[in-house]
Protein backbone atom coordinates (compact mmCIF):
# COMPACT_ATOMS: atom_id res chain seq x y z
CA UNK A 1 0.00 0.00 0.00
CA UNK A 2 1.45 3.04 -0.78
CA UNK A 3 1.83 5.84 1.81
CA UNK A 4 -0.87 8.64 1.38
CA UNK A 5 0.70 12.04 0.82
CA UNK A 6 1.02 14.55 3.75
CA UNK A 7 -2.12 16.57 3.57
CA UNK A 8 -0.83 20.52 2.31
CA UNK A 9 -2.37 23.87 3.48
CA UNK A 10 -4.18 23.27 -0.11
CA UNK A 11 -5.81 20.13 1.35
CA UNK A 12 -6.78 22.16 4.55
CA UNK A 13 -8.47 24.83 2.03
CA UNK A 14 -9.94 22.84 -0.20
CA UNK A 15 -11.95 20.80 3.05
CA UNK A 16 -12.75 24.22 4.51
CA UNK A 17 -14.40 25.27 1.65
CA UNK A 18 -16.13 22.23 1.06
CA UNK A 19 -17.79 21.18 4.60
CA UNK A 20 -17.46 24.67 6.43
CA UNK A 21 -21.45 24.98 6.22
CA UNK A 22 -21.78 21.59 7.03
CA UNK A 23 -20.01 21.97 10.25
CA UNK A 24 -21.75 24.74 11.24
CA UNK A 25 -24.59 23.57 10.65
CA UNK A 26 -23.87 20.62 12.16
CA UNK A 27 -22.42 22.34 15.49
CA UNK A 28 -26.40 24.16 16.01
CA UNK A 29 -27.63 20.55 15.47
CA UNK A 30 -25.29 19.55 18.13
CA UNK A 31 -26.79 22.87 20.61
CA UNK A 32 -23.89 24.92 19.96
CA UNK A 33 -25.35 28.73 20.17
CA UNK A 34 -24.86 31.20 17.60
CA UNK A 35 -22.52 33.15 20.11
CA UNK A 36 -20.17 29.73 20.49
CA UNK A 37 -20.30 28.48 17.54
CA UNK A 38 -17.29 29.96 15.78
CA UNK A 39 -15.20 28.87 18.54
CA UNK A 40 -16.41 25.60 18.24
CA UNK A 41 -16.31 25.57 14.73
CA UNK A 42 -12.50 26.55 14.79
CA UNK A 43 -11.76 23.67 17.40
CA UNK A 44 -13.47 21.39 14.96
CA UNK A 45 -11.46 22.38 12.05
CA UNK A 46 -7.94 22.33 14.20
CA UNK A 47 -8.61 19.18 15.19
CA UNK A 48 -9.99 18.18 11.47
CA UNK A 49 -6.43 18.98 10.54
CA UNK A 50 -4.65 17.53 12.90
CA UNK A 51 -6.35 14.15 11.90
CA UNK A 52 -6.34 14.75 8.39
CA UNK A 53 -3.12 12.98 7.38
CA UNK A 54 -5.44 9.71 9.17
CA UNK A 55 -8.48 9.98 7.43
CA UNK A 56 -9.21 7.21 5.04
CA UNK A 57 -9.99 8.81 1.61
CA UNK A 58 -12.16 6.33 0.66
CA UNK A 59 -14.53 6.41 3.40
CA UNK A 60 -17.08 9.24 3.41
CA UNK A 61 -16.06 12.46 4.85
CA UNK A 62 -18.64 13.51 6.29
CA UNK A 63 -19.22 10.83 9.15
CA UNK A 64 -15.60 11.34 9.78
CA UNK A 65 -16.13 15.27 10.45
CA UNK A 66 -19.48 14.55 12.46
CA UNK A 67 -17.30 12.09 14.71
CA UNK A 68 -14.62 15.50 14.76
CA UNK A 69 -17.71 17.90 15.64
CA UNK A 70 -19.53 15.63 17.86
CA UNK A 71 -16.59 15.61 20.30
CA UNK A 72 -15.87 18.66 20.33
CA UNK A 73 -19.11 20.16 20.81
CA UNK A 74 -19.40 17.72 23.75
CA UNK A 75 -16.25 18.71 25.02
CA UNK A 76 -17.25 22.63 24.89
CA UNK A 77 -20.77 21.75 26.43
CA UNK A 78 -19.42 19.34 29.27
CA UNK A 79 -16.66 22.49 30.18
CA UNK A 80 -19.47 25.17 29.90
CA UNK A 81 -21.89 23.39 32.35
CA UNK A 82 -18.77 22.73 34.69
CA UNK A 83 -17.68 26.51 34.62
CA UNK A 84 -21.37 26.81 35.10
CA UNK A 85 -21.06 29.17 31.54
CA UNK A 86 -24.43 30.45 30.49
CA UNK A 87 -23.47 31.87 26.99
CA UNK A 88 -24.02 28.62 25.69
CA UNK A 89 -27.38 28.25 27.36
CA UNK A 90 -29.18 31.57 26.89
CA UNK A 91 -31.02 32.30 24.01
CA UNK A 92 -31.33 28.47 22.20
CA UNK A 93 -29.22 25.92 24.32
CA UNK A 94 -30.75 23.18 26.62
CA UNK A 95 -33.59 24.51 27.81
CA UNK A 96 -36.37 22.68 29.45
CA UNK A 97 -39.01 25.52 30.52
CA UNK A 98 -41.94 25.66 28.30
CA UNK A 99 -41.79 27.90 25.38
CA UNK A 100 -43.79 31.21 26.37
CA UNK A 101 -47.09 30.62 24.94
CA UNK A 102 -47.95 31.33 21.52
CA UNK A 103 -43.81 31.93 20.86
CA UNK A 104 -44.15 28.72 19.11
CA UNK A 105 -46.68 29.52 15.69
CA UNK A 106 -44.40 31.79 15.17
CA UNK A 107 -41.41 29.45 14.64
CA UNK A 108 -40.79 27.81 11.36
CA UNK A 109 -40.87 23.83 11.50
CA UNK A 110 -36.68 24.27 11.03
CA UNK A 111 -36.85 25.99 14.80
CA UNK A 112 -38.83 23.43 16.28
CA UNK A 113 -36.76 20.44 15.65
CA UNK A 114 -33.68 22.46 16.82
CA UNK A 115 -35.44 23.59 20.01
CA UNK A 116 -36.39 20.40 20.46
CA UNK A 117 -33.38 18.38 19.30
CA UNK A 118 -31.78 20.68 22.66
CA UNK A 119 -33.97 18.18 24.83
CA UNK A 120 -32.08 15.21 23.65
CA UNK A 121 -28.85 14.27 25.59
CA UNK A 122 -25.57 14.80 24.21
CA UNK A 123 -24.99 11.02 23.34
CA UNK A 124 -28.40 10.15 22.18
CA UNK A 125 -28.25 13.72 19.77
CA UNK A 126 -25.08 12.82 18.06
CA UNK A 127 -26.79 8.98 16.61
CA UNK A 128 -29.77 10.86 16.27
CA UNK A 129 -28.83 13.96 14.06
CA UNK A 130 -26.44 11.74 11.91
CA UNK A 131 -29.50 9.07 11.15
CA UNK A 132 -32.40 11.00 10.92
CA UNK A 133 -31.20 14.20 9.44
CA UNK A 134 -27.97 13.28 7.44
CA UNK A 135 -29.53 9.70 6.62
CA UNK A 136 -26.23 8.00 7.74
CA UNK A 137 -26.82 3.85 8.60
CA UNK A 138 -26.81 2.62 12.33
CA UNK A 139 -23.40 1.28 11.81
CA UNK A 140 -22.02 4.39 9.84
CA UNK A 141 -22.71 6.22 13.11
CA UNK A 142 -21.79 3.88 15.56
CA UNK A 143 -18.52 3.78 13.75
CA UNK A 144 -18.29 7.90 13.62
CA UNK A 145 -18.90 8.43 17.55
CA UNK A 146 -16.69 5.48 18.54
CA UNK A 147 -19.67 3.31 20.14
CA UNK A 148 -20.96 -0.30 20.25
CA UNK A 149 -23.47 -1.20 17.32
CA UNK A 150 -26.46 -2.09 20.23
CA UNK A 151 -25.73 1.11 21.91
CA UNK A 152 -26.31 3.17 18.67
CA UNK A 153 -29.52 1.14 18.08
CA UNK A 154 -30.32 1.91 22.03
CA UNK A 155 -29.32 5.72 21.62
CA UNK A 156 -31.61 6.04 18.62
CA UNK A 157 -34.80 4.82 20.12
CA UNK A 158 -34.33 6.81 23.33
CA UNK A 159 -33.63 9.85 21.15
CA UNK A 160 -37.04 9.09 19.28
CA UNK A 161 -39.10 9.07 22.35
CA UNK A 162 -37.12 11.95 23.51
CA UNK A 163 -37.77 13.91 20.18
CA UNK A 164 -41.00 13.14 20.36
CA UNK A 165 -41.92 14.12 23.85
CA UNK A 166 -40.16 17.38 23.23
CA UNK A 167 -42.41 18.12 19.99
CA UNK A 168 -45.39 17.42 21.82
CA UNK A 169 -44.24 19.69 24.96
CA UNK A 170 -43.35 22.02 22.43
CA UNK A 171 -46.51 22.53 20.63
CA UNK A 172 -48.77 22.05 23.61
CA UNK A 173 -46.82 25.13 25.05
CA UNK A 174 -47.44 27.29 22.06
CA UNK B 1 -30.86 -3.78 20.61
CA UNK B 2 -31.72 -4.58 16.75
CA UNK B 3 -33.26 -2.44 14.29
CA UNK B 4 -35.91 -4.64 14.40
CA UNK B 5 -37.18 -3.26 17.74
CA UNK B 6 -36.84 0.18 16.81
CA UNK B 7 -40.48 1.50 16.24
CA UNK B 8 -40.61 3.84 13.11
CA UNK B 9 -41.59 7.38 13.48
CA UNK B 10 -44.42 8.69 12.70
CA UNK B 11 -45.03 10.69 9.80
CA UNK B 12 -45.57 14.08 11.23
CA UNK B 13 -42.59 13.90 12.98
CA UNK B 14 -41.09 12.61 9.95
CA UNK B 15 -42.25 15.49 7.90
CA UNK B 16 -40.64 17.90 10.60
CA UNK B 17 -37.39 16.28 10.67
CA UNK B 18 -37.75 17.17 6.96
CA UNK B 19 -37.66 20.47 7.14
CA UNK B 20 -34.18 20.83 8.99
CA UNK B 21 -32.62 18.05 6.58
CA UNK B 22 -30.95 20.39 4.57
CA UNK B 23 -27.94 22.20 4.80
CA UNK B 24 -28.24 25.77 6.75
CA UNK B 25 -25.93 28.09 5.27
CA UNK B 26 -23.93 30.40 7.93
CA UNK B 27 -24.02 33.54 8.75
CA UNK B 28 -22.50 35.98 5.79
CA UNK B 29 -19.11 36.37 6.59
CA UNK B 30 -18.62 34.10 8.78
CA UNK B 31 -16.67 31.41 6.38
CA UNK B 32 -14.15 34.17 5.39
CA UNK B 33 -13.75 35.35 8.99
CA UNK B 34 -12.71 31.77 11.04
CA UNK B 35 -10.78 30.79 7.87
CA UNK B 36 -8.71 33.92 8.17
CA UNK B 37 -8.34 33.20 11.81
CA UNK B 38 -7.55 29.79 11.38
CA UNK B 39 -5.02 30.68 8.47
CA UNK B 40 -3.24 32.84 11.13
CA UNK B 41 -2.89 30.13 13.35
CA UNK B 42 -1.98 27.17 11.34
CA UNK B 43 0.18 28.31 8.36
CA UNK B 44 0.91 32.07 9.14
CA UNK B 45 1.13 33.09 12.74
CA UNK B 46 4.01 32.93 14.51
CA UNK B 47 4.54 29.18 15.90
CA UNK B 48 1.94 28.18 12.51
CA UNK B 49 3.06 24.82 11.93
CA UNK B 50 -0.09 23.26 11.67
CA UNK B 51 0.35 21.70 15.32
CA UNK B 52 -2.33 24.17 16.87
CA UNK B 53 -4.99 23.53 19.48
CA UNK B 54 -7.79 25.16 20.29
CA UNK B 55 -7.70 28.60 21.26
CA UNK B 56 -8.30 29.71 25.05
CA UNK B 57 -11.69 28.67 25.80
CA UNK B 58 -12.31 26.92 23.23
CA UNK B 59 -13.58 23.56 22.68
CA UNK B 60 -10.01 21.82 21.86
CA UNK B 61 -10.45 19.17 19.73
CA UNK B 62 -9.59 15.56 20.77
CA UNK B 63 -5.36 15.17 20.91
CA UNK B 64 -4.29 14.32 18.34
CA UNK B 65 -1.01 14.09 16.33
CA UNK B 66 -0.32 17.46 14.02
CA UNK B 67 0.14 16.28 10.47
CA UNK B 68 3.89 15.15 9.84
CA UNK B 69 6.71 17.38 9.01
CA UNK B 70 6.48 16.66 5.23
CA UNK B 71 2.98 17.90 4.93
CA UNK B 72 3.88 21.48 7.05
CA UNK B 73 6.91 21.28 4.57
CA UNK B 74 4.58 21.37 1.67
CA UNK B 75 3.01 24.37 2.98
CA UNK B 76 6.54 25.68 3.60
CA UNK B 77 7.74 25.45 0.41
CA UNK B 78 4.28 27.26 -0.83
CA UNK B 79 5.12 29.36 2.19
CA UNK B 80 6.75 32.20 1.25
CA UNK B 81 4.18 32.88 -1.09
CA UNK B 82 1.09 31.81 1.50
CA UNK B 83 2.31 34.79 3.31
CA UNK B 84 1.51 37.03 0.19
CA UNK B 85 -1.81 35.16 0.25
CA UNK B 86 -2.11 36.09 3.85
CA UNK B 87 -5.64 33.07 4.40
CA UNK B 88 -7.49 35.63 3.67
CA UNK B 89 -9.53 33.33 1.57
CA UNK B 90 -9.31 29.40 0.64
CA UNK B 91 -9.38 29.57 -3.37
CA UNK B 92 -7.05 32.31 -3.34
CA UNK B 93 -4.75 31.02 -1.12
CA UNK B 94 -3.93 28.04 -3.33
CA UNK B 95 -3.90 30.05 -6.66
CA UNK B 96 -1.52 32.78 -4.86
CA UNK B 97 0.99 30.03 -4.44
CA UNK B 98 1.09 29.72 -7.52
CA UNK B 99 1.32 33.46 -8.54
CA UNK B 100 3.30 34.55 -5.80
CA UNK B 101 6.33 32.24 -6.18
CA UNK B 102 7.83 34.56 -8.67
CA UNK B 103 8.54 37.23 -6.57
CA UNK B 104 8.49 35.34 -3.48
CA UNK B 105 12.25 35.11 -2.31
CA UNK B 106 13.91 32.73 0.25
CA UNK B 107 14.14 35.82 2.25
CA UNK B 108 10.52 36.42 2.41
CA UNK B 109 9.49 32.71 2.46
CA UNK B 110 12.42 31.83 5.56
CA UNK B 111 10.63 34.85 7.59
CA UNK B 112 7.67 33.84 6.83
CA UNK B 113 8.07 30.27 7.28
CA UNK B 114 9.90 30.32 10.41
CA UNK B 115 7.58 28.67 12.60
CA UNK B 116 6.81 26.28 9.58
CA UNK B 117 10.97 25.35 9.49
CA UNK B 118 10.86 24.77 13.16
CA UNK B 119 8.86 22.24 12.62
CA UNK B 120 10.07 20.27 9.77
CA UNK B 121 13.39 20.18 11.17
CA UNK B 122 12.23 19.01 14.79
CA UNK B 123 9.51 16.60 16.04
CA UNK B 124 6.07 17.61 16.23
CA UNK B 125 5.67 20.11 19.15
CA UNK B 126 2.60 19.56 21.77
CA UNK B 127 -0.54 20.50 20.36
CA UNK B 128 -0.92 23.76 21.07
CA UNK B 129 -1.22 27.44 19.36
CA UNK B 130 0.81 29.92 19.64
CA UNK B 131 -0.81 32.62 20.14
CA UNK B 132 1.29 34.70 22.26
CA UNK B 133 4.42 35.85 20.56
CA UNK B 134 7.25 33.35 20.47
CA UNK B 135 11.11 33.80 19.53
CA UNK B 136 11.69 32.59 15.96
CA UNK B 137 14.63 29.73 15.51
CA UNK B 138 17.98 30.98 14.10
CA UNK B 139 16.71 30.00 10.79
CA UNK B 140 13.99 32.30 10.44
CA UNK B 141 16.08 34.99 9.06
CA UNK B 142 18.10 33.65 6.22
CA UNK B 143 19.15 37.11 4.80
CA UNK B 144 22.67 37.05 4.26
CA UNK B 145 23.25 40.86 5.48
CA UNK B 146 21.86 41.94 8.61
CA UNK B 147 18.35 42.28 6.51
CA UNK B 148 16.98 46.05 6.87
CA UNK B 149 13.44 44.10 7.27
CA UNK B 150 12.75 42.87 10.63
CA UNK B 151 11.66 39.11 10.39
CA UNK B 152 7.42 39.83 10.03
CA UNK B 153 6.53 36.75 11.92
CA UNK B 154 7.73 38.72 15.18
CA UNK B 155 5.73 41.12 14.57
CA UNK B 156 2.54 39.31 13.44
CA UNK B 157 0.85 39.02 16.44
CA UNK B 158 1.95 42.24 19.41
CA UNK B 159 -1.38 43.67 20.23
CA UNK B 160 -0.22 46.91 19.50
CA UNK B 161 0.54 48.01 15.63
CA UNK B 162 3.75 49.70 15.97
CA UNK B 163 5.86 51.22 13.57
CA UNK B 164 9.03 49.47 13.34
CA UNK B 165 12.56 50.73 14.59
CA UNK B 166 13.98 50.71 11.19
CA UNK B 167 11.93 51.55 8.44
CA UNK B 168 13.81 52.48 5.23
CA UNK B 169 11.83 53.82 2.48
CA UNK B 170 9.94 51.73 0.46
CA UNK B 171 11.51 52.96 -2.92
CA UNK B 172 15.08 51.79 -1.18
CA UNK B 173 13.79 48.62 -0.80
CA UNK B 174 14.30 45.61 -3.20
CA UNK B 175 11.36 43.98 -4.41
CA UNK B 176 11.81 41.12 -1.81
CA UNK B 177 13.05 43.27 1.07
CA UNK B 178 9.28 45.67 0.17
CA UNK B 179 7.65 42.45 0.05
CA UNK B 180 8.33 40.99 2.97
CA UNK B 181 7.45 44.91 4.48
CA UNK B 182 4.07 44.64 3.11
CA UNK B 183 3.47 41.36 4.01
CA UNK B 184 4.15 42.19 7.65
CA UNK B 185 1.60 45.00 7.99
CA UNK B 186 -1.09 42.79 6.70
CA UNK B 187 0.17 40.04 8.70
CA UNK B 188 -0.47 42.26 11.64
CA UNK B 189 -3.87 43.47 10.33
CA UNK B 190 -4.76 39.49 10.09
CA UNK B 191 -3.56 38.80 13.41
CA UNK B 192 -5.61 41.77 15.39
CA UNK B 193 -8.49 40.40 13.30
CA UNK B 194 -8.08 37.07 14.83
CA UNK B 195 -8.41 38.57 18.30
CA UNK B 196 -11.02 40.79 17.04
CA UNK B 197 -9.12 44.06 17.19
CA UNK B 198 -10.69 45.61 14.37
CA UNK B 199 -9.09 49.00 15.16
CA UNK B 200 -5.66 47.58 15.22
CA UNK B 201 -6.65 45.65 12.16
CA UNK B 202 -7.41 48.83 9.98
CA UNK B 203 -4.25 50.79 11.90
CA UNK B 204 -2.45 48.18 10.17
CA UNK B 205 -3.80 47.87 6.97
CA UNK B 206 -4.04 52.04 6.85
CA UNK B 207 -0.21 52.01 7.31
CA UNK B 208 0.50 49.63 4.41
CA UNK B 209 -1.20 51.80 2.33
CA UNK B 210 0.40 55.26 3.40
CA UNK B 211 3.81 53.16 2.87
CA UNK B 212 2.51 51.12 -0.36
CA UNK B 213 0.23 52.51 -2.14
CA UNK B 214 0.73 50.74 -5.00
CA UNK B 215 2.04 48.24 -3.45
CA UNK B 216 2.36 44.18 -4.55
CA UNK B 217 -0.20 43.37 -1.56
CA UNK B 218 -2.83 45.65 -2.52
CA UNK B 219 -5.43 43.43 -3.26
CA UNK B 220 -5.19 41.51 -0.60
CA UNK B 221 -4.88 44.95 1.83
CA UNK B 222 -8.09 45.86 -0.11
CA UNK B 223 -9.87 42.30 0.74
CA UNK B 224 -8.79 42.26 4.65
CA UNK B 225 -10.29 45.76 5.08
CA UNK B 226 -13.48 44.63 3.83
CA UNK B 227 -13.66 41.84 6.25
CA UNK B 228 -12.76 43.94 8.59
CA UNK B 229 -15.16 46.77 8.06
CA UNK B 230 -18.06 44.68 7.70
CA UNK B 231 -16.91 42.41 10.85
CA UNK B 232 -16.98 45.98 12.44
CA UNK B 233 -20.44 46.18 10.99
CA UNK B 234 -19.89 49.40 9.38
CA UNK B 235 -21.29 47.90 5.93
CA UNK B 236 -21.37 51.14 4.13
CA UNK B 237 -17.52 51.47 4.14
CA UNK B 238 -16.95 47.75 3.75
CA UNK B 239 -19.10 48.43 0.73
CA UNK B 240 -17.35 51.13 -0.91
CA UNK B 241 -13.95 49.16 0.15
CA UNK B 242 -15.44 46.63 -1.88
CA UNK B 243 -16.80 48.39 -5.02
CA UNK B 244 -13.19 49.86 -4.86
CA UNK B 245 -11.94 46.70 -4.88
CA UNK B 246 -14.25 45.30 -7.80
CA UNK B 247 -13.47 47.93 -9.51
CA UNK B 248 -9.59 47.62 -9.42
CA UNK B 249 -9.50 43.56 -9.04
CA UNK B 250 -12.38 42.58 -10.95
CA UNK B 251 -11.51 39.19 -11.50
CA UNK B 252 -9.21 38.94 -8.31
CA UNK B 253 -8.08 35.97 -6.58
CA UNK B 254 -9.62 37.32 -3.42
CA UNK B 255 -12.71 38.53 -5.22
CA UNK B 256 -14.83 35.66 -3.54
CA UNK B 257 -13.72 36.72 -0.16
CA UNK B 258 -14.52 40.05 -0.88
CA UNK B 259 -18.29 39.29 -2.36
CA UNK B 260 -18.86 36.93 0.87
CA UNK B 261 -18.33 39.72 3.47
CA UNK B 262 -20.06 42.48 1.08
CA UNK B 263 -21.94 41.26 -0.97
CA UNK B 264 -22.69 43.30 -4.12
Amino acid sequence: MEPRPTPTRADFNRLYEAEFDYVWSTLRRLGISEANVEDVAHDVFITAWKKLADYDTTRPLRPWLFGIAYRVASDFRDRAWQKREVADAEPDSVDERPTPEGQLQTKQAKQLVLTALESIPMERRGVFVMHELEGHGIPQVAEALSVPLNTAYSRLRLARRDFQQAVERLRGAS
Amino acid sequence: MTPDDLEPMSADLTSLLDAEKPITAAPAGAKAKLLARLSTELFDGPGGDGSGEGSDGGAGGAASSPPAGGGVGASAGTGAVGATASGVVARAVVAKLVVGASVASLAVGGAIGAGVHSVVTTPPPPPIVQLAPVEPPPVAVPIAEPPPVPPPVLEAVPPAVEPRAVQPSASKLSADEQLALEKSYLEQARAAMARKDVDAALDALAQHERRFPKGQLTEERLALKVMALSSAGRSIEAKNVAAEFRRRFPTGLFRAAVDDASPE
